[in-house]
Formats: C-alpha cells, sequence, structure tokens
C-alpha cells in the first residue's frame, strides 16, 4: 500500500489518481470527525468540503514534515476551531430512548448505535475530540496531542475521561456493564 | 489506537459497528473535481509562468546584444574612418611597416570594446537591485490585501512566511485595524492550513 505522503507529494506533482486513492482511503474517517462534533449536518458538510479543499490547495507546497493524517486532522481541528470556537456539547436526540427496560433491545444494532451517539453527543467536545480522533485514526497519543494542540498528558486524561463517561452512559441503558457481557454480541472486524 | 491504560474492547467494538457514515456522493464528486481542477489550474499558471520567465530572459538577452552590438558597429566605423585616414597621411605606400598603427588603433578599439562591457554591466548591476525592490513592493502590498491577490502573488513565486502575516496581523490588531487583520488572517489559514495560530491572536479577531 502506498503511503499517504508519497501519495500527496504525487498529487502536488499533477497525479490525480493519487488524490483519488487518498480521497478514498480517509473520506469516511475524516467526514466522521466532523459530523460527530458538529451538530448542524450542513455546517459539517461545509467544513469537510472545506479541509479537503484547504488540503487541494496546499498540496503543492506539502512537504512531508510530518505524517498526513497528523497534517490533514490539524487542519480540520483547526476549521473546527475556528467555525466552532465555542462548540458546546451538541444536543441530545431527542428520538433516543432514555432508558431501556428490555435487554432484548441491546441487540438492535440501530438502536446501539443511536445510544451510542447520544452518549457521544453528551460528551465535552475536548474529550469528545480526542475520544474520535483516537477511534477514527490510527494516530498515536503524541500525535493525537499534536492535532489537538495540548500535552500528551492532557489528551491521555481526556481519552480515559471519555471512556469512562461513555461507559457510564451507556451503563445507564443497560447496555455497558464492568464486565463487558455485551462485548461477544460483536464479531471482531476490526 | 489502543489505549494500554484501558480495557474496554467493547466500546471500541461498538464504536466501530456505529461507525457507518459516508459522505455523501455529491460531496465526493464535488471534491474529487476541485481537486482535479486544481491540478488543470497549476499547469496552466506553471506555464504560464516559465512563459514569463523566457520572456523576461529573452528581453534581457536581447537588450544586452543590441547595445553590444550597436557599439561595436560605431566603433568599427569610426575606426575605419580613421584607419584609413592614418594610411593616407602617415603611410602612402602600404607595407608590413605600415600596419603599426593599425595595430594599435586596433588594441584602442579592443580598450573601448571592454570599456563597453563594463558599462553595460554596470547598468544590469544597476537595473537588478531596482527589479528586486519592486518584487518586494509587491510582497508587501500582498499582505493587506484580498485572497485572490495573495493567490496570484503565490503564482508569482513569493511567498510571505506565516510568521511576517502573524506579525502584520499582531500590527493591525493593534492599530484596530480588524476588518485587515481577519482579511490577512483568512490569507495565513489558506496559505498555511496546519499553521497554528496563536490563541491571543484568535481571541482579539473574534
Amino acid at each position: 500500500m502506498i503511503a499517504d505522503e508519497a501519495l500527496m507529494l504525487s498529487y502536488g506533482k499533477g497525479d490525480t489518481e493519487s488524490f483519488d486513492v487518498l480521497y478514498h482511503r480517509h473520506k469516511g474517517a475524516l467526514y466522521r470527525y466532523f459530523v460527530r462534533q458538529v451538530s448542524n449536518q450542513d455546517l459539517a458538510h461545509d467544513l469537510y468540503q472545506e479541509c479537503w479543499s484547504k488540503i487541494i490547495k496546499a498540496s503543492a507546497t506539502y512537504t512531508q514534515q510530518s505524517k498526513w493524517t497528523t497534517w490533514a486532522y490539524r487542519i480540520a481541528h483547526n476549521l473546527v476551531i475556528d467555525h466552532y470556537r465555542m462548540l458546546k456539547p451538541v444536543q441530545a436526540e431527542q428520538d433516543v430512548e432514555t432508558h431501556s427496560q428490555d435487554p432484548g433491545l441491546a441487540h438492535d444494532q440501530d438502536l446501539l448505535t443511536k445510544q451510542l451517539k447520544h452518549c457521544m453527543a453528551n460528551l465535552p467536545a475536548v474529550q469528545l475530540e480526542v475520544f474520535i480522533l483516537s477511534q477514527e485514526t490510527d494516530l498515536t497519543l503524541k500525535m493525537i496531542s499534536d492535532v489537538v494542540d495540548a500535552s500528551y498528558e492532557a489528551v491521555k486524561t481526556r481519552l480515559r475521561y471519555s471512556k469512562a463517561a461513555l461507559q457510564n452512559c451507556l451503563s445507564k441503558f443497560g447496555i455497558y456493564s464492568s464486565n463487558n457481557t455485551a462485548s461477544s454480541e460483536f464479531p471482531d472486524e476490526r | 489506537m489502543k489505549d494500554d491504560d484501558t480495557d474496554n474492547n467493547f466500546l471500541d467494538d461498538l464504536y466501530s459497528h456505529s461507525a457507518k457514515e459516508i459522505p455523501p456522493a455529491v460531496l465526493d464528486q464535488t471534491i474529487l473535481k476541485h481537486a482535479l481542477d486544481h491540478v488543470h489550474k497549476d499547469n496552466f499558471f506553471q506555464r504560464l509562468q516559465l512563459q514569463r520567465v523566457f520572456s523576461v530572459s529573452a528581453v534581457l538577452v536581447l537588450s544586452v546584444y543590441i547595445v553590444f552590438d550597436v557599439g561595436e558597429q560605431r566603433i568599427d566605423v569610426e575606426n575605419f574612418v580613421l584607419i584609413e585616414e592614418k594610411i593616407r597621411f602617415e603611410s602612402p605606400a602600404f607595407d608590413e611597416e605600415s600596419t603599426g598603427p593599425i595595430k594599435e588603433q586596433g588594441l584602442k578599439v579592443e580598450k573601448s570594446k571592454v570599456k563597453k562591457m563594463m558599462d553595460s554591466s554596470a547598468y544590469e548591476s544597476t537595473a537588478a537591485p531596482d527589479f528586486l525592490r519592486k518584487s518586494g513592493l509587491r510582497k508587501e502590498k500582498s499582505i493587506a490585501i484580498n485572497s485572490f491577490q495573495s493567490e496570484k502573488v503565490e503564482d508569482k513565486g513569493v511567498i510571505v512566511s506565516a510568521e511576517t502575516m502573524i506579525e502584520e496581523i499582531e500590527k493591525l490588531i493593534a492599530a484596530d485595524k480588524l476588518v485587515d487583520a481577519k482579511k490577512t488572517y483568512q490569507e495565513l489559514s489558506d496559505q498555511y492550513p496546519a499553521y497554528r495560530v496563536p490563541s491571543r491572536i484568535i481571541k482579539a479577531l473574534k
């Protein structure tokens, strides 16, 4: 597999196919980075498009100083900061059930997804960002700290708190327990 | 990424199962088209820039050639007349000895050529700083103008460093010119999207 950095340099020299590969490799993760942090979907789309636009614009001057993912998410982070500096935890979705009495409902994938999103929406913005980056990218904590412009320790703490808060929130739905009894529901796809 | 401190594979699995959102096809097409257009635009500007460089260098070479060429002709004509006159007055009979003054004259011509050459090189050396001064002016102008002009400046190969732009923004903020400061900030974020702008500047611009 060609490295992201090589693809970007190749695109900078005029090879559009390299960009196609790079785009399809990262579009999902980058899209979710915006969608899950910004409550307004239109705004998330705008920011996503703007992010790629900036990546395209900077392709001619791109130098392999850091990992491409770190560089790209740094751009994404700057955009979120610019357009959503006063980001508050987004409003909980109205259609999410507050408590699941029937354990059978936990098997419903859609419901699980909705409940996770609901819990993520209640996370503080800084914790949410670190959690998304840790899940969506292969960046190390050090790289994430570089992206979000925070210390390694701060990022580590944010991640720990975010996971604890999600576990706590999910346990209220009857999904999560301390011994991870529900984990057998998912085949190991990752 | 796996965190060593936490043992919550369940959360990771749950997230990976919920991470199904992908951008709409329309957005994909728009971005890919933009990427394609950008490459074509770049090639066009590169060609334009090459043409500009070639034409400027051709004009320079031609002007230098013309200066030398005209100079030589003038000298040759004068020299020819002088030589003829000397041959007539000093040496009516053309022999080996009579070519002495001609040789001397030839040396004089060579000297005058050298002088001419030195003059033209002096002209070039005075012309060069002027050109640089002009390009420097462009650079200064580019800082506080809109992003379209900034792109043009980039195309000309003059790149203002991020630090310079930050200094400019700080000056504009200090002078209470927030509109200009925002414009410069926009340029900065366009040219250096991954640059870490100090939070005091972002706060001042908010």
